[in-house]
């Protein structure tokens, strides 16, 4: 049996512990030696106890799966359920919560190694990564819309934080924008949300869900559906509602950038995902699959396009992410089981590939080297770097030893089986695209002379988690079974809710 | 149904504002006028289906666009202290003008 | 040992690959051996396999490896004589290729990587061609257009190098999206990707879906085998080290093509339109590469075009087989295998040369065959090969294309062969006069030339050995293969035979008179008509300069585009505004004036704030709220349309 306290207590776990980085930081400062292996020690805690946890929670759901696959933990048990908080563990949930851990722990330690814990504000920077992974986890346990909201906007503040971290002009500006962004996405999920209120007469998935079906007025069902799909496209920067998304991760220092792209971007896509497939699931209530697989359409070409027309590389490989939204939305549109699987497999892959990227440009970017002049010859004098940094591109652009292939397959599957094959088509002409300029970087960084400003060793230490992701990515592509075993309950859980 | 209407107004007079006004804290009221349409359009379905939920719901949410606005207005003091500047034309070219003085520093 | 042989095969190299970093800090000689020995033991692994079956039978093995929605897909191994040959050949031409490359390219820098990707290539081809689904064919596939990418440009302080390493890669993954989406089609429609399953069951897909799947891999194959007219990228990669081109195009990467469409006739020899394309562009490239090869001055260009118009005999002898037990499908198989031997004897030759030299261009050389005789035995023997005189392999292999041809009926494509088969022999003469005959050149006064150092002649000698041997051995291949026809070694020597040595011979000639007698100069053939062919086969049939179109089109697109979503962007307001003013002056004349106030003064507002924003240069805040308010509206007429 699965109490409130087996789902929330990750959440509060990682939420006290981010409290009280702020004191130990400030101890482990004054302390003369050790610094650093203390520090990374402090990451290291809290994420094993909260995975020690989910590992908890996850053989107590899967002990008792048969019985019941969706696995809803109210605040107010009994007839009160639907209307209040709840939570919902199911096969899905519980894998984006390990991914969660898994690239969490990764792009800590990155920037624990990064930022540089001796520099001032910086035990603020960790309080709030801690923050946001716990509400990124509650947010996707949650089994309501309200639960759900409420989660998510919090995680959104905290990576507002992150992305003005150094409080330089342009990411002060770039935070702003992405606020501003947030609050008009939130302002029309509440929209939305207060029409299917008003039709349901309430907000947990599963009864929102069977009231839609028989819901009797259209019009008002594609009104609530439009703003919360237009909030949730705005935060997940689907194209047209993308603008933000390059700004903050150019402006955002590295390690924000690999952590908000490894996390709070897939979040946003899982996010989607739930509310998309799970609650609005039947096509015939409203059928949205075609809309959105132009939306989809549009994202991965222009991300790709804007791409290819970019110098400056971080930017480049923002735009990259906007494009893996596109795939991501290539087979939510499928509304089948194994899109459901292409989507969860696509979340990790991609999330750790934009994360390696950002990681290691990030390695280069420290020189001040931007754009892609300034990355010529780098091959030679980061050669360790360079190579997270191929490995990355190839598993963008989908060459087979990589996840990114597997991942890249499942989805275009995807699309095929659910009779979409011109957007299939589309995919796969974009990553034509996505191997030329992507060859275009390794070409600058291996094929150009290196300029002057090229020197340096390099970091050994940051080349710790980089390479975890690279390892991760490469076993991945070889043996994806690891995380297709996780996955394959989820879409026969989904399966069993079509039919 | 007048209520809709209202805060469907609300709605557009808040995206107008957003995209002609250059003051930040223009954009931050034009922000507000929309997160108050979303409100008083939860309060009126919430009234028209009755419990307590959609009470619930309503406070949180202006809790959580409170938050969100505190946040913002934070940002714009740090910007005014900090770039001299709340017209968000002005910061987005200011990007240019600060890295160009920058790098005249380090020289 | 034999009976893991199946899968020690291929992962064997493979994991080996990832050993030579390490093993090439013991030292130069340890990674030599140790490079040696992976080749050698991959030969005796595969050739372990032959064995195991009788003709005409496989055995499939396989574990599962991912389960995806209700279908497993498995790795594994698919046994067969066309994928045993195919492996054989692949660890031979592999094997006698890392022997020349240890005396070849003995000097250079960053060897490691050099040995990393050659048995990483060899690895995976031979993957390739003992996948058992097409999953597995294609991550090998992939995995070969990433090798050769690397290896083509292994010296990356060229920028030529790297430019031809990613023009490879692009331009094959043009084919390989092809091959992906007919996979994904077939999965669709059968719900499998095993060969086994696929063979048995192709015939429940509706004939249009077979045509189009057939179209989509047919295009694939091509384009990896260099055909007309996504040939270019072969030339481009002659940039890579002369071994490396060596073992491009004697066994792996564009016998991959022909491996494919040998694979999937079975399936495919119902649709009639998939066999005539194949027949037709596989006759038309191989004169087309032919003349290609004939115009060249670059001394790796000949073999490079020799093998598209080589590979193109291939396609028209598959392309003619009603069925994969009929002579054009042995025919075919049978020239690839002989294609491997004389053309990695050439490259192995003209790498001798190039080596000595440090020069391409044909027009600097000349009277080497005092300087080289050994290199000059072995050219003669790449060429009477290459050419089709008896007793060489291809003469017994172009021989059987021919008579498939004949027995097809078909007499414009027999012309063609004829013609191709013709011009072959002249391109080859004229490479062998220009080079090797006449006297010394100035260029080659200055420099002081040597024979081939032995190693790279003793590998030379096993490939020039087994174009001899090879066509004798004939009678076995078509019982290995299981093709109903009867190898006989007299039948060759017939009138028919006769007509196609003549063929040569009128070929030959005009190049003999040209550059033996100079009957008339090379640059007074230049004029008039035949300047304007000059010019049409120089430019590659104009094809590169579309291609560099599409780029250029492409790139200023995304350039364009960005610019526009910014420049869009401050132009909406403008036209709004202006849009809001016409309105207001015709409410002017008719609406009363206070209406026309509030307007005029919106319209206002806009209109100064859009001259302010064309002067910003990106990302102001206005814009996308703009942009998600467009998006919101796009979404809703979306919806609207389809509910």
């Amino acid at each position: 049996m699965i109490g409130l306290l087996d789902v929330l207590l990750p959440t509060v776990i990682l939420t006290v512990s981010a409290m009280l980085t702020l004191p130990i930081l400030t101890v482990i400062r004054r302390r003369n030696s050790h610094h650093r292996a203390l520090a990374v020690l402090w990451i290291v805690v809290p994420f094993s106890a909260a995975a020690l946890w989910i590992i908890h929670l996850s053989l107590e759901y899967y002990g008792s799966m048969g019985s019941q696959p969706f696995v809803f933990v109210s605040f107010a048990p009994g007839e009160e359920a639907h209307l209040s908080s709840s939570f919902l563990v199911d096969a899905v949930s519980i894998y984006m919560v390990i991914v969660y851990l898994l690239m969490g722990f990764a792009s800590c330690l990155y920037g624990i190694l990064y930022i540089g814990f001796e520099e001032k504000p910086s035990e603020r920077y960790f309080a709030l990564t801690f923050m946001v992974v716990g509400s990124v986890m509650a947010a996707t346990l949650s089994g309501d819309l309200l639960t759900l909201f409420i989660f998510w906007e919090a995680s959104a503040a905290g990576s507002c934080f992150l992305i003005a971290y150094r409080k330089r002009a342009d990411s002060i500006e770039a935070s702003i924008k992405y606020l501003v962004m947030i609050v008009i996405a939130s302002g029309f999920i509440v929209y939305g949300l207060s029409i299917i209120y008003g039709l349901v007469g309430s907000l947990n998935f599963w009864v929102v869900r069977d009231a839609l079906i028989t819901a009797p007025d259209k019009r008002l069902l594609l009104a609530a559906f439009l703003f919360v799909a237009a909030g949730y496209a705005i935060e997940t920067a689907v194209v047209p509602f993308h603008m933000w998304l390059p700004d903050a991760y150019t402006a955002a220092p590295p390690s924000s950038a690999a952590f908000l792209s490894a996390i709070v971007d897939q979040a946003s896509y899982y996010v989607f995902m739930r509310v998309l497939v799970y609650i609005l699931t039947p096509p015939e209530v409203l059928n949205w699959p075609v809309a959105l697989a132009v939306f989809s359409a549009l994202t991965m070409t222009v991300g790709n396009l804007f791409a290819l027309a970019q110098r400056d590389v971080r930017r480049m490989v923002a735009y990259v992410c906007v494009a893996d939204i596109g795939y991501n939305l290539v087979a939510i549109t499928s509304v089948k089981p194994l899109g459901v699987m292409g989507n969860l497999f696509f979340f990790f892959v991609g999330g750790m590939t934009t994360a390696l990227a950002f990681m290691a440009v990030g390695i280069v970017n420290r020189l001040g080297l931007k754009t892609l002049e300034d990355f010529a010859g780098v091959g030679r004098k980061f050669p360790l770097t360079s190579i997270a940094l191929v490995v990355a591109a190839l598993s963008f652009s989908g060459v087979p030893p990589f996840a990114g292939f597997i991942a890249k397959y499942l989805v275009f599957t995807a699309a095929i089986e659910a009779g979409m094959a011109w957007l299939a088509v589309v995919g796969v002409l974009n990553s034509v695209l996505q191997s030329a300029y992507l060859l275009r970087l390794i070409h600058y960084m291996y094929a150009r002379p290196a300029g002057r400003r090229v020197r340096g060793g390099e970091p050994r230490n940051l080349l710790i988690p980089v390479y975890i992701m690279v390892v991760a990515i490469i076993v991945l592509g070889m043996y994806p079974a690891f995380a297709l075993d996780l996955i394959n309950p989820a879409a026969l859980q989904l399966s069993l809710l079509l039919s | 149904m007048d209520y809709v209407i209202l805060s469907m107004t609300l709605l557009a007079v808040g995206i107008y504002g957003l995209v002609t006004k250059r003051n930040l804290l223009k954009v931050l009221i034009s922000i507000e006028i929309i997160a108050a349409a979303a409100s008083m359009n939860f309060v009126a379905f919430a009234s028209m289906v009755g419990g307590s939920l959609g009470q619930a719901f309503l406070i949180l949410a202006l809790s959580v666009d409170t938050t969100l606005t505190a946040i913002i207005i934070a940002l714009v003091v740090v910007a005014y202290r900090d770039l001299g500047t709340i017209d968000i034309w002005a910061l987005s070219r200011l990007r240019e003008v600060r890295a160009a003085r920058r790098r005249g520093k380090r020289r | 040992m034999a009976e893991y042989s199946p899968w020690l095969v291929w992962l064997f190299p493979i994991v080996s690959s990832l050993w030579v970093p390490l093993v090439s800090k013991l030292g130069n000689r340890a990674r030599d051996g140790f490079v040696i020995s992976v080749g050698v033991f991959t030969l005796i692994f595969s050739a372990l396999l032959i064995p195991t079956i009788s003709s005409g039978g496989s055995t499939d093995l396989s574990v599962k490896w991912i389960r995806i929605g209700g279908t497993d897909i498995r790795l594994g191994v698919f046994i067969d004589p066309l994928s045993l040959l195919f492996a054989n050949l692949v660890a031979f031409v592999g094997l006698v290729v890392l022997l020349y490359s240890l005396s070849y390219m003995a000097h250079e820098e960053g060897l490691p990587r050099y040995y990393f990707f050659m048995l990483l290539f060899i690895g995976s081809m031979v993957g390739l061609v003992l996948a058992d689904n097409f999953l597995q064919l294609f991550i090998f596939w992939e995995l070969v257009s990433l090798c050769s990418y690397a290896l083509v440009s292994f010296w990356y302080r060229k920028p030529e190098a790297v430019k031809a390493g990613m023009k490879v890669f692009i331009m094959t993954k043009i084919g390989d999206i092809s091959l992906l989406a007919g996979i994904l089609i077939l999965y669709a429609g059968l719900h499998s990707l095993s060969y086994q399953q696929i063979f048995e069951q192709y015939w429940k897909l509706p004939q249009a879906t077979l045509t189009a799947v057939s179209m989509l891999m047919l295009f694939g194959a091509l384009v990896k085998s260099a055909q007309l007219p996504l040939h270019s990228w072969l030339y481009s990669a002659m940039e890579a080290p002369t071994s490396v081109s060596c073992l491009l195009h004697g066994a792996t990467m564009v016998k991959a093509g022909v491996y494919l469409t040998a694979r999937t006739h079975v399936i495919f020899c119902n649709v009639p339109l998939w066999l005539d394309s194949l027949a037709w562009i596989g006759a038309i490239t191989a004169v087309l590469g032919a003349v290609l090869a004939l115009h060249t001055t670059d001394i790796k260009g000949v073999p490079a075009y020799s093998t598209v118009s080589q590979i193109g005999f291939m396609m028209a002898a598959l392309g003619v087989a009603p069925s994969p037990q009929s002579l054009g499908w042995f025919a075919g198989l049978f020239h690839t295998i002989s294609h491997a031997f004389f053309q990695g004897l050439g490259f192995l030759a003209i790498g001798s040369i190039v080596h000595q030299l440090g020069t391409r261009d044909m027009r600097k050389m000349g009277g080497l065959r005092r300087d080289m005789p050994i290199t000059f035995t072995l050219c003669i023997i790449v060429i009477l090969a290459r050419s089709g005189i008896p007793p060489f392999c291809s003469f017994f292999s172009k021989g059987l294309i021919a008579k498939s041809l004949l027995l097809a009926d078909n007499t414009p494509l027999t012309l063609l062969i004829y013609a191709a088969a013709a011009i072959t022999f002249a391109y080859s003469y004229r490479f062998l006069t220009i080079t090797f005959a006449g006297e010394k050149s100035s260029y080659l006064k200055n420099i002081k030339v040597h024979e081939a150092p032995r190693l790279m002649s003793i590998a030379s000698g096993i490939l020039a050995a087994g174009t001899i041997i090879l066509g004798f051995l004939g009678g076995s291949l078509v019982d290995f293969l299981g093709t109903r026809y009867v190898f006989d070694l007299a039948s060759f020597f017939s009138l028919e035979s006769l007509m196609f040595v003549v063929t040569l011979l009128i070929g030959g000639l005009p190049i003999y008179l040209i550059y033996q007698r100079r009957v008339v100069g090379t640059e007074d053939l230049r004029r008039g008509a035949l300047g304007v062919l000059d010019r049409v086969i120089e430019e590659n049939y104009f094809l590169d300069r579309a291609y560099g179109f599409i780029v250029r089109v492409l790139l200023s697109l995304s350039n364009n585009l960005y610019r526009m979503d910014i420049r869009v962007m401050e132009r909406v307001p403008y036209f709004v505004a202006n849009g809001i003013m016409r309105l207001s002056h015709i409410m002017l004349v008719s609406f009363d004036l206070t209406l026309d106030r509030v307007v005029a003064f919106t319209a206002e507002a806009i209109a100064v704030h859009s001259v302010k924003v064309r002067r910003v240069h990106r990302g102001v805040l206005s814009h996308f709220v703009l942009a998600a308010t467009f998006g919101v509206l796009l979404l809703y007429i979306l919806l609207i349309l389809t509910t």
